[in-house]
């Protein structure tokens, strides 16, 4: 008898399932609208150029080893990093008030987070603190914030399936009547899964009552750079909280701006009322991680820290983080006027107005299960569709798809 | 006024500290013999040549991307790290009932591993389960279980600081009368931090107090073996798989640690005979793998969590509940140090190569093994130090006590751990003889 004959099967990530699924069909015109990974228009991945060049210099650098990174990460890496977040210009930085942790990813970054807060704030190992979280958000950030001890996470309005938008009188009622001290876990931008963004009075609006019901702000930062474009307008949300005076933390993620998903290359950005806070924070953030990775992997920290520390690197970075908006931005384009060309029913505004990969379409389930099963289109039940997904090859089959599946099943 | 006002200053890792002060130390003839990482014989750090190469192979690889990993890591960095340790032709692999979880070196491997263990074994999320760690043990041992939810981290008996050995009867008395079912680390090789390994026949005495044996045997022998078991109390016999019957011993739960396979005695399969010993008898078992010493990637995260289970249904449910752990904490691991040491591993060149390479390092060790005992020895400074030579791997336990030690800390600029735990990898030729003196001064001078 196995010590483990009651373990129960877990079910696979959804997201990962879908592309499992995806490989196995053999049909010739699939497309895969699932995993938020960019693709180029021939649907290959990307290796960002100015990450290719870095790798090689690297190689050849015979003054690198391969010895243990400090716990809390490369030095250089944790600056740069959370200065691509907060600006160079940022005050906070200026007032030694600012610290980071390099971690694995946004989802590291998000666990180590998740994990200080539940030991240190709102009282010691307050694990009855309420975490919310937008309705709906990324799959993975209810696991993250309940592993980390936390037992009671509630979803904030966000969506409208109505009006296709943002619910912002449901989110700013839900942000009234929050328990103080709540957690909030805010989308920095390109918010996923639904691609729609607070407008800059909005997040002024939320941040308002925020401050006056003492609750925290959480920021989830995986797209900056590749959202609009623009570096400085898509951390404009983090940097308004900042210049606001918030204790906040950031989880930033490097996969997608910098292609380097498997590298895991993500920081914890730690905003604090003062230095002397700041370093009894990162003495506890210490202990976390040495208790969980010990001390973060090299390479892909590496790779960033040499870009962004170098101006040229860093301007080609930029102009590769162009390249991959720029294509999604064309497919949006695209993606709504074949739409409107065709005349499929509704308004698809809403795929030009969100933002970053994503889009949620407003398909129904049994539209996505039709999308899926007759028509080889692979994206989530939910209706989110990863942009990148799209390529001047399939746009037209993927808008026909769309098409058939709004007119023919209700 | 800050939310985080009544946050404690956590005390920092004391063998990080150690090399900070080593670091902040002007004494020109300072000599760091703290921290766990292998140094050439100019005290310089050592990237393998096989490494570099194949650093390269992949920088120049266009066929590869930067695409997310599965969440259980590379597959085929985990089929050649199980083989690595269970062997080629082990028969667990075999019977696929084994099964690799990529994680962050070796912390990550204990961590998934213990986070699974809390969740999963003995019952659901029972965090009552003792865990045994040996008496002394790697630091970080009793955080990564109790930060894992483990209530009870208990240490079992382990090193005899008069006879400066194994305290096997120390052990085997904790063994005999702890809780049924409770987990116990045990060091795979190369003891961090006594060096003091139990030897084969030592083993087979640990593993016989542990075990459930799950005995295999056909129907037609099932009697026969039941009366060798009462006859001669408990013998492990593998048969066939037809049949199980289990016959209970204390169902212990062995969670090895193997951070140093190949580098304790040069040797891959030398180091790893504990593991596949406790495997041959027939027990689930976790083993957590790193490669940081043994590749030295140290900053790459290379870690490899084995697990042993009774058949490939259970190997998967297993899995699949250390991928939702996973998930949670880094989502899928990362790709860099897995890719150096997969194909490294794969290839009969490389393999052979790093081989080479690791053997290189084992056998420097062992050479300021025998320096330093031998200088001790012609010093005529008091006590034995046999144990030099004895102990196995990268640390030996010098017998210095805490006054001792803090006198070759600040009065000789040697910098060890408190525990009087040396880095052998930390002597070279140039500072052997230094560091020779100031043990026979701190034992002569200081009581």
């Amino acid at each position: 008898m196995s010590l483990f004959s009651d373990v129960p099967q877990a079910p696979p990530v959804a997201v990962f399932k879908l592309t499992a699924d995806f490989r196995e069909d053999s049909h010739p015109q699939k497309v895969n609208l699932g995993v938020g990974a960019y693709r180029t228009d021939d649907c290959q991945p990307w290796v960002l150029p100015v990450v290719k060049k870095v790798e090689r210099l690297l190689v050849e650098d015979d003054s690198l080893n391969h010895e243990y990174l400090p716990i809390l990460g490369l030095p250089e890496f944790r600056s740069a990093a959370s200065k691509v977040a907060l600006g160079d210009d940022s005050a906070a930085i200026k007032e030694n008030r600012v610290g980071a942790v390099q971690a694995l990813g946004g989802t590291g970054a998000l666990r180590i987070g998740a994990d200080f807060l539940r030991r240190w704030y709102n009282g010691v190992n307050n694990t009855a603190t309420p975490v919310y979280v937008s309705a709906p958000t990324w799959e993975n950030h209810n696991g993250v914030f309940a592993d980390a001890g936390f037992k009671d996470i509630r979803p904030y309005h966000y969506w409208d399936a109505a009006k296709r938008g943002l619910d912002l009188t449901g989110l700013l009622d839900d942000l009234e009547k929050a328990p103080e001290h709540s957690i909030f876990i805010l989308h920095a931008c390109a918010h996923n899964p639904t691609g729609t963004d607070p407008t800059q009075e909005e997040w002024k609006t939320i941040a308002e009552i925020m401050k006056r019901r003492k609750l925290f702000p959480f920021f989830d930062s995986a797209y900056q750079g590749f959202a609009s474009g623009n570096l400085e307008k898509d951390a404009w949300a983090i940097r308004f909280f900042v210049s606001e005076g918030f204790e906040l933390l950031i989880a930033q993620s490097f996969s997608k701006n910098f292609g380097l998903y498997n590298e895991r290359v993500g920081n914890l950005t730690v905003v604090s009322k003062d230095n002397e806070t700041l370093t009894r924070v990162l003495s506890q953030m210490e202990k976390i991680v040495r208790t969980t990775w010990s001390n973060p992997p090299s390479q892909g920290a590496r790779i960033v820290s040499k870009t962004l520390n170098c101006p040229e690197l860093f301007a080609e970075w930029k102009g590769n983080v162009k390249t991959m908006a720029d294509r999604v931005l064309l497919m949006r384009d695209q993606l709504k006027s074949k739409l409107l060309a065709l005349g499929t029913p509704g308004t698809w505004d809403h795929i030009t107005q969100q933002i970053g990969m994503f889009s949620f379409t407003g398909l129904n389930p049994k539209q996505v299960e039709y999308m899926i099963k007759e028509k080889h289109v692979y994206l989530m039940a939910s209706g989110r569709i990863n942009m990148c997904g799209l390529t001047s090859k399939n746009i037209d089959y993927v808008s026909q798809a769309i098409h058939d599946a709004v007119t023919k099943v209700q | 006024m800050s939310l985080f006002c009544e946050v404690p200053q956590a005390v920092p890792v004391a063998v990080f500290k150690l090399t900070q002060d080593f670091n902040n130390d002007p004494f020109p003839n300072k000599v760091n013999l703290g921290v766990g990482a292998y140094r050439t014989d100019e005290g310089k750090p050592w990237v393998l040549p096989v490494v570099k190469k194949v650093e390269k192979i992949i920088v120049h690889d266009d066929r590869l991307n930067h695409e997310y990993l599965p969440i259980l890591g590379l597959p085929e960095f985990r089929s050649s790290s199980s083989k690595i340790v269970l062997g080629d032709d082990s028969p667990a692999i075999q019977e696929d009932r084994v099964g690799g979880v990529q994680c962050l070196g070796g912390t990550g491997a204990l961590k998934i591993g213990a986070e699974f263990l809390r969740r999963f074994y003995n019952g659901n999320n029972n965090t009552k389960t003792p865990i045994y760690v040996s008496s002394p043990t790697w630091e970080n041992h009793n955080a990564v279980f109790s930060s894992a939810g483990f209530e009870d981290v208990r240490s079992y008996k382990y090193w005899d600081a008069e006879k400066r050995g194994l305290d096997l009867s120390g052990f085997l008395r904790d063994l005999e009368s702890c809780p049924e079912r409770s987990i116990f680390v045990l060091h795979a090789c190369a003891h961090n931090p006594t060096g003091t390994d139990p030897t084969q026949e030592q083993w087979k005495q640990i593993a016989e107090v542990m075990m459930v044996f799950l005995l295999k045997t056909h129907i037609l022998l099932t009697f026969f073996v039941c009366a060798v078991l009462l006859y001669e109390g408990s013998f492990p016999l593998l048969l066939s798989n037809d049949l199980c019957i289990s016959h209970q011993r204390r169902k212990l739960f062995a969670f090895f640690d193997s951070a140093y396979q190949g580098f304790a005695s040069g040797n891959l399969e030398k180091d790893a005979w504990a593991v596949r010993y406790f495997v041959s008898m027939g027990v689930e078992m976790f083993c957590a793998q790193s490669f940081s010493k043994n590749f030295g990637l140290y900053n790459e995260r290379v870690g490899n969590l084995t697990i042993v289970a009774q058949d490939a249904d259970n190997l998967k449910r297993v899995l699949s509940q250390m991928e939702k752990i996973v998930r949670t904490t880094w989502s899928n691991p990362p790709s860099q140090g897995a890719r150096i040491v997969a194909v490294t591993l794969s290839s009969p060149e490389l393999f052979s190569e790093w081989k080479d390479n690791v053997k290189t390092m084992a056998d420097r060790v062992l050479l300021m093994r025998a320096q330093l005992k031998a200088k001790l020895q012609s010093l005529g400074t008091p006590g034995t130090w046999d144990h030099i030579t004895e102990q196995i791997g990268m640390f030996s336990f010098t017998g210095l006590n805490s006054k001792q030690v803090e006198y070759m800390i600040k009065e000789k600029h040697i910098y060890l751990m408190a525990s009087g735990r040396i880095n052998m990898c930390g002597l070279t030729s140039k500072n052997i003889d230094y560091v020779a003196e100031s043990i026979h001064e701190a034992v002569t001078k200081v009581q």
